[in-house]
């Protein structure tokens, strides 16, 4: 890899008397840095669920649910993409 | 007194754990069970769609059950269970019995498991290289000739052009350098190498709560209670443990920890109630286990461009390959005993006074490691006492004031760390990385930054403007005076205003804003940032350059004393607005919108760090029949910081 003295960043000024370490410690005049810590995400939950009685006493539920995230930026914690199926059924009873 | 109480606890789970129908007479025993299961499928990662985990960590199925059970008969005794079970990793359950308001207990139980981050380590690696060009002649090599990949320790600068000529290995350029203006710039010999030696392990932490609660109002004394309670909490699993071994280069490593933390909470209080005056005491006993310490082997310490398995570095190294397996990413064990009191005086027009004192004292274990390190003490303890009064009271109908004051004070104990390196120095300042002696040793004085005087006052006012429109105003100062002075004092001034109104039987509105001004926030004083100039030349091989080596300003104590820039990640100006509107035109249709926006900045002595968020959430929420309803959210969060600093490189 490239050493940081040897990549001269846009905008420095070559009269510095001191070309590599004021480039090094002047952060202003780096390009894409500011990028560096980019973070992007999208997250959707969608979750629907009910209830049928067959009797006062006797129900059934149902639930289905779908979550999805969608890792624009993977960064420290790598691709973390992912989608998630749930489906629930039961049977109660009620006295 | 434990034994008593004790013997409360038992009898509360017992009665709980009684079969509700034993109790059960006709009609009063009332509720429902569920029965069922849940099945869940995955597609890529599911670190982050199942952080908390619903029902299971990995595709397939398991049983769930729900209940919910009401014993009421007319004898006074009240009992009830809930339980929501939705598999080994999610499941609560709740029970409580209430005997003519004499004895009441609850027992409850829950479990979570949640997903931990993975953090790759793949991001760091960075190296310059060290030699590698002319290794047999040590000969200047033109700039133009170096590869990405074969970085020069050492670039010699024309001064009169400001143009890199030439890199070199060893930095002596005599035999190419112009004497007049040309300059030496060593770009570093340093690597850093990071592993993730568990790549497909998952880390989670599966968080399990028993906590019991009891209590007896005698009736021979009705205006006092005793209550008693016991809470374990358990985690248990594995979470990344990351470590580092130095000097040949910096060798971060990632591994597996097993986590196994027992928290046991033990309480016991009385509250009595006379006329005006209610007063309540309350004693904590908690103990704060955790398992074996995690062990690690580190890398041998050498210095880069001499031969494997130099020793060169020893003398600044404190342990490396040779102690073996060490502790590591250890978690002290400890304890605290906390007494609490705290009175009440009711009187008219709602008025009320309150005042506290809470007293504590924590424990910490501290073990060294003689040879490498040893502690003036193997016991840390931190007190607590805090002084609270708050004042409530109503003016006319209109304005209702309230005013509170807390005093704090912390104190932690002072602890003495002695190091010691591998082998000693050999003189005063050979391998000098830190202010060592001759005898390799070096104690460091640490003074606890937790000791703190804290004051806390504030001031509330509610006004209502209209019959269904509320201001809020709300003022408060806060003042934490560190006993150690290099962090100093931290001031803060908050002010809030908000209104609630309902602008008519369809629109209701909330608003508010607030504005924090923060003197001195926490920050890490002369963190970084070392000035350099040109009054810190020095000449290599004939040639002035700024030389990364020795004791010199770029480098050894000098280098870090230099520093100037403090550091925070804590703001000094803080805006936050938040505004929510809810619209409700039928009785089954609902929409809420939320809107938040918070600006935070601080100006520190060399740099300036800003950040803004942004959160809007939208709510629809619509009943078509009684038994079906819809809900459809919509969250958005953005949130931008900006800090103008970077880590730069370093030879070491």
């Amino acid at each position: 890899m490239n050493s940081f003295a040897l990549q001269w960043p846009d905008g420095f000024d070559p009269t510095a008397t001191d070309p590599v370490l004021l480039a090094l410690y002047d952060v202003t005049t780096m390009t894409g840095v500011e990028t560096y810590s980019d973070l992007e995400y999208q997250q959707v939950s969608v979750n629907i669920g009910g209830s049928y009685s067959f009797s006062p006493a006797l129900y059934l539920t149902a639930q289905a649910g779908y979550d999805l995230f969608v890792d624009d930026q993977p960064y420290v914690y790598g691709d973390q993409d992912g989608e998630m199926y749930s489906v629930s059924l039961g049977i109660g009873y009620r006295f | 007194m434990q034994a008593i109480c004790k013997w409360l606890l038992a009898l509360s789970i017992v009665a709980l754990l009684i079969p509700l129908p034993l109790f059960a007479a006709g009609d009063d025993f009332s509720g429902s069970v569920e029965l069922g299961g849940t099945a869940v499928d995955f597609t890529d990662s599911s670190s982050r769609v199942n952080e908390y985990i619903s029902s299971k960590n990995e595709d397939g199925a398991n049983a769930t059950g729900k209940f919910d059970l009401s014993f009421h008969p007319k004898n006074g005794v009240v009992a009830e269970a809930t339980g929501d079970l939705k598999g080994a990793r999610n499941q609560q359950v709740e029970g409580l019995i209430d005997l003519n308001r004499i004895f009441k207990g609850s027992l409850k139980y829950n479990v979570l498991e949640h997903r931990l981050d993975h953090d790759r380590l793949d991001y760091m690696d960075a190296a310059l290289v060290r030699g590698g060009m002319n290794k047999t002649t040590h000969e200047p090599v033109p700039i133009a000739a170096v590869t990405p990949d074969l970085v020069p320790a050492f670039v010699l600068v024309d001064g009169a052009t400001n143009t890199v000529l030439y890199g070199s290995d060893t930095g002596d350029f005599s035999t190419v350098a112009d004497g007049v203006d040309d300059y030496v710039i060593q770009t570093g010999g340093a690597s850093m190498y990071a592993e993730d030696l568990v790549p497909e392990q998952a880390f989670s932490i599966t968080r399990k709560e028993w906590k019991a609660d009891a209590e007896l109002t005698v009736p021979a004394m009705p205006n006092v209670t005793f209550d008693v309670g016991y809470r374990n909490e358990k985690r248990e699993g594995t979470d990344q443990s990351i470590s580092m071994s130095k000097c040949s280069s910096c060798h971060v490593t990632g591994e597996s920890k097993e986590i196994n933390e027992t928290t046991e909470d033990f309480t016991a209080g009385v509250t009595g109630k006379f006329g005006l005056l209610t007063v309540r005491y309350e004693f904590l006993d908690r103990k704060f286990d955790t398992g074996p310490a995690d062990t690690r082997i580190y890398d041998s310490s050498m210095k880069p461009g001499q031969p494997f398995g130099n020793t060169i570095f020893d003398d600044r190294i404190t342990y490396d390959y040779d102690d073996g397996l060490l502790p590591a990413d250890t978690v002290p064990e400890s304890e605290k005993q906390s007494h609490l009191v705290k009175a009440r005086v009711d009187l008219e027009k709602d008025t009320t006074l309150i005042g506290s004192y809470v007293t504590s004292k924590v424990e910490s274990n501290k073990t060294d490691e003689p040879g490498i390190f040893t502690l003036n003490k193997s016991k840390i303890t931190t007190t607590y006492d805090g002084y609270g009064l708050k004042a409530t009271t109503r003016f006319g109908k209109k304005l209702k004031v309230s005013a509170r004051i807390k005093a704090e004070k912390i104190d932690t104990d002072d602890i003495s760390a002695t190091f010691q390196t591998i082998t000693a120095p050999t003189s005063p300042s050979a391998g000098i990385t830190y202010d060592a002696t001759n005898t390799g040793l070096f104690t460091s004085d640490l003074e606890s930054l937790s000791s703190r005087d804290v004051l806390t006052a504030r001031l509330n006012a509610v006004y209502r403007l209209a019959a269904k429109t509320t201001l809020r105003l709300k003022y408060e100062y806060e003042n934490e005076d560190r006993d150690d002075g290099d962090f100093s004092e931290t001031t803060a001034h908050t002010y809030k205003a908000s209104i609630n109104t309902r602008l008519n039987r369809k629109l209701s509105l909330r608003a508010s804003y607030t504005f924090e001004d923060i003197d001195n926030p926490f920050h890490n004083p002369e963190a970084a940032l070392v000035p350099v100039g040109d009054n810190i030349l020095q000449a290599k091989f004939g040639v002035p350059g700024y030389i990364v080596g020795g004791n010199s300003a770029l480098y050894g104590t000098t280098f870090y004393d230099a520093r100037e820039a403090d550091l925070t990640n804590q703001p000094e100006k803080v805006h936050q607005l938040k505004v929510t509107s809810t619209w409700a035109p039928k009785g089954n249709f609902a929409a809420t919108l939320n809107l938040r926006y918070k600006d935070e900045e601080n100006d520190l002595n060399h740099s300036q760090w800003e950040q803004q968020t942004y959160n809007t959430g939208l709510t629809f929420w619509y009943a078509p029949t009684a038994d079906l309803n819809f809900t459809m959210a919509y969250n958005y969060f953005d949130q931008r910081a900006k800090t103008a600093f970077c880590q730069g490189f370093y030879d070491g």
